[in-house]
């Protein structure tokens, strides 16, 4: 019976160093991350909307290639629209893969250089 | 004890969190090849990953986003750039994978032999993780 009794204490205790041993390392783990966890832990409940990407993925390169062509600054060199046509450019260039900003951007190039994209 | 239990409540629903993903991002895919948008059809699925790009959020042994373009023919390197560049040009998306434990984005095809492998942890934009010192 003692046997037995000693038996159960021993594996309680074993159980409590074995839970007190994984809290430290998780504790450590934490320090070790610092401001980068809460960072990082913020963005883990955002949701993404995956239809988005998959445009970015199938439709963004085409309707980039299409609107650089037409807004290259090298169209418009020498005349008025030159310097709007610079600064499209450089925002169709930071939005190469975003194909919801490349749609605004098309109708902002439209209206700004005066030409119709089909 | 209940920072034990939270932590394997945190660990079930990170566990639900990335299958969700994993998913929707299957999902999306498929949609968008049977709707003849996309020329390729795209599958992500969970790998071990690249242990030295290991973080603090590391998923043990499932580190790897794994993006596959089921093309029929061998990919070049250039293609498969761009399928990895609009992911990780999405920085809400490699935050999302970063903080679910993965630490690799690998984009191969279903052909040929070759692959490529970023480092996700490089392309977050976080301060905190390239002015981190003592990480």
């Amino acid at each position: 019976m003692d046997t037995l009794l000693q038996n159960k204490w021993l594996i309680l205790c074993s159980v409590e160093s074995i839970l007190i041993i994984y809290l430290f390392i998780k504790l450590k783990k934490k320090r070790g991350a610092g401001n980068l966890e809460k960072e990082i832990l913020k963005s883990k409940g955002s949701t993404i909307n995956m239809t988005d990407v998959m445009n970015d993925i199938n439709l963004a390169p085409a309707l980039y290639k299409k609107l650089s062509r037409v807004c290259h600054p090298d169209r418009f060199a020498g005349q008025e629209l030159e310097s709007t046509a610079n600064i499209l450019f450089q925002e169709l260039q930071q939005a190469e893969n975003n194909y919801a900003a490349l749609c605004k951007l098309k109708s902002q190039i439209e209206k700004q250089l005066n030409i119709s994209i089909s | 004890m209940w920072s034990f239990i939270s932590n394997i409540q945190d660990w079930f629903n990170d566990f639900s969190e990335r299958r969700r993903l994993v998913r929707n991002f299957n999902l999306s895919a498929r949609e968008a090849f049977v709707s003849s948008l996309a020329p390729t059809l795209l599958e992500s699925s969970i790998s071990m990953g690249e242990s030295a790009y290991r973080h603090a959020f590391s998923k043990f042994m499932a580190g790897g986003f794994r993006i596959k373009a089921l093309s029929g023919r061998p990919l070049n390197r250039q293609e498969m750039i761009s399928i990895a560049q609009v992911v990780l040009q999405n920085q809400e998306l490699v935050r999302k994978l970063i903080s679910l434990g993965w630490d690799t984005l690998e984009v191969h095809d279903n052909a040929g032999y070759n692959g490529i492998k970023y480092k996700l942890y490089d392309y977050s934009g976080i301060g905190g993780i390239l002015g981190a010192t003592n990480y």
